[in-house]
């Protein structure tokens, strides 16, 4: 679904990015992995057309149609067809002076819907990221961190995107939410059968969710194994030694099972 | 009394408010000397406000009743005269973006930090082993920035360490670093509280990481200290509901234990 090969990136005459490759099917879950300053938000934002990239060929091919060469769609324009992004912050992301469903509606802004309608989707976006509805009126400061990261996942839902980005988007939540949502996430993912770009520091969190893995390291990759591969036989001694950290640092059990979007999943 | 040499840092029924809110509330816990003792909760348990507190740090929330006793030196947290933090504590904020003013080279910031400590501005041969033993060599004029983050955190580490000590506070050590990095920090600042029995105090969201490093480990939620005791212990047996909820979220792998509760709530 999406396809990028030998993506290159250079700023300033210094490589950000070396011939990056992935291919991710349609329904799976990428993670890209590296240290600060190893070119993966880079990664994404190239991947948007963001960025001043060249590459060999990139092609997205959206549902239900045929595929996308993005050297024609971005002239004039950056994106990709259908997707959306999910930031860090919360509470930088949303605009503190408008109420959440206002701002979950913006992103349907183009659909042009009836009031009523819009209402109806909104509430609708709501209940699946398991948020009462009358969270809509709600502004940023006035929920927690949790709910606020919830509205941002409703406001990518809400236009029933192919893909979704999301930079590091557990990582200013604590513990027990983080797993919430990530159960969360799952069960949005498989019921609309979207495909995720999750960029994440958190070894754990990858384990558990992802299908394939994208280890960056100063620009080049490191990695680009199935998920499964990756924990048991690592490419490469940097992987291995990124393993061996987490482990440390007791983020990465020997065992992992995979999030599950399943009710039980969510305690409370 | 045995009891009273070994503790280095006692705190008892500590109470803080912002205004009418009760933030903290008859919270109690002790450190023992070169021990390594975990705080954990989630956002809004009042972490924070029991740091500031142990700090001397009187706003936004104001220690209302208390004793704190630290190397045997005793003071109440209500009395308004006496501010300022206790003698050999030490702080390592969260984030080195926090910790150090981004517009002065690092060395002259290590030796304002260097004089407020021990009065003179020299850089002593004490000091140049204590970089050397974090892994840090010298500065060449440096600014923050044009250090990696790890680097940074671990100056900061050794900023604390300059005045000696006995109880190291590290308020979310991990956060703001990738695992390599986070996993390199501690490892030294481990080795340097174990070679010279400085306590650690960690501060931390994350139970995992309690569970790897401290001896002891109190939980807290809402302002309170809901469990507090022995690590191991508190793993396998969680009294509360809500230490049940962490030790079961700690990892990835929560889908076993959530079978089990899931049969217990379906009965």
């Amino acid at each position: 679904m999406l396809r990028v090969e030998k993506l290159q990136l250079r700023l300033h005459g210094k490589p950000i990015l070396e011939e990056v490759s992935f291919d991710l099917p349609r329904g799976k879950t990428l993670c890209i992995v590296g240290e600060s300053g190893s070119g993966k938000s880079s990664l994404l934002r190239a991947v948007n057309g963001l960025m001043p990239a060249t590459f060999d060929s990139l092609t997205f091919r959206p549902k239900n149609g045929r595929p996308i060469s993005l050297k024609e769609y971005w002239k004039g324009r950056a994106g990709l067809p259908g997707s959306r992004w999910v930031m860090q912050d919360p509470l930088s992301a949303l605009n503190p002076k408008l109420a959440l469903g206002v701002s979950i509606g913006e992103s349907v802004f183009a659909q042009k819907l009836k009031s009523l309608e819009l209402k109806a989707a909104i509430s609708a976006a709501l209940a699946d990221v398991e948020l009462p509805a009358e969270m809509a009126k709600r502004r940023p400061a006035q929920v927690s961190m949790g709910q606020a990261q919830r509205a941002c996942l409703a406001r990518a839902l809400i236009a029933r995107p192919d893909l979704v980005f999301f930079d590091e988007p557990l990582s200013a939540l604590d513990a027990i939410v983080q797993k919430q949502i990530a159960a969360t996430m799952r069960r949005i993912q498989t019921r609309f059968d979207m495909t995720f770009v999750i960029v994440t520091h958190d070894l754990g969190f990858a384990a558990a969710y992802a299908d394939q893995m994208l280890v960056l390291r100063g620009g080049k990759v490191e990695a680009n194994q199935s998920a499964e591969m990756f924990f048991q036989a690592p490419e490469s001694d940097y992987c291995r030694e990124l393993i061996a950290a987490a482990r440390e640092l007791g983020g990465l059990p020997e065992t992992v099972v995979q999030v599950s979007g399943s009710k039980a999943a969510i305690p409370c | 009394m045995q009891t009273e040499a070994k503790s280095l840092l006692n705190v008892q029924n500590l109470s803080a408010r912002i205004g009418r809110q009760v933030v903290l509330d008859d919270v109690s816990f002790d450190v023992d000397k070169g021990e390594c003792v975990a705080i954990v909760g989630g956002s809004g348990a009042g972490k924070s406000t029991l740091l500031r507190s142990l700090m001397g740090l009187r706003r936004p929330a104001e220690p209302v009743g208390g004793l704190l006793t630290f190397d045997g030196v005793k003071r109440e947290f209500g009395s308004p005269g006496r501010t300022g933090k206790p003698k050999g504590i030490a702080y390592v904020p969260q984030n080195p973006d926090h910790g150090f003013d981004p517009l002065k080279r690092l060395e002259w910031q290590w030796r304002q930090t260097a004089r407020a400590v021990t009065g003179s501005k020299d850089f002593s041969t004490s000091q140049q082993v204590l970089l050397k033993e974090l892994g840090l060599g010298s500065f060449h004029g440096r600014f923050p920035h044009q250090w990696s983050r790890g680097m940074q955190q671990r100056l900061l580490v050794g900023m604390a360490l300059l005045g000696e000590p006995n109880l190291l506070i590290l308020d979310e050590p991990t956060s703001a670093l990738d695992p390599l990095i986070a996993a390199q920090v501690l490892r030294s600042v481990m080795a340097y509280a174990h070679k010279h029995d400085v306590a650690l105090l960690i501060v931390t969201h994350d139970l995992a990481l309690a569970a790897q490093h401290a001896n002891r480990t109190a939980i807290m939620t809402s302002g309170q200290v809901v469990e507090f005791g022995e690590t191991r212990a508190l793993l396998r047996e969680p009294e509360t509901t809500y230490g049940q909820l962490l030790v079961n979220h700690r990892n990835w792998n929560f889908s076993a234990h959530q079978k089990a509760t899931n049969s217990v709530a379906a009965e």
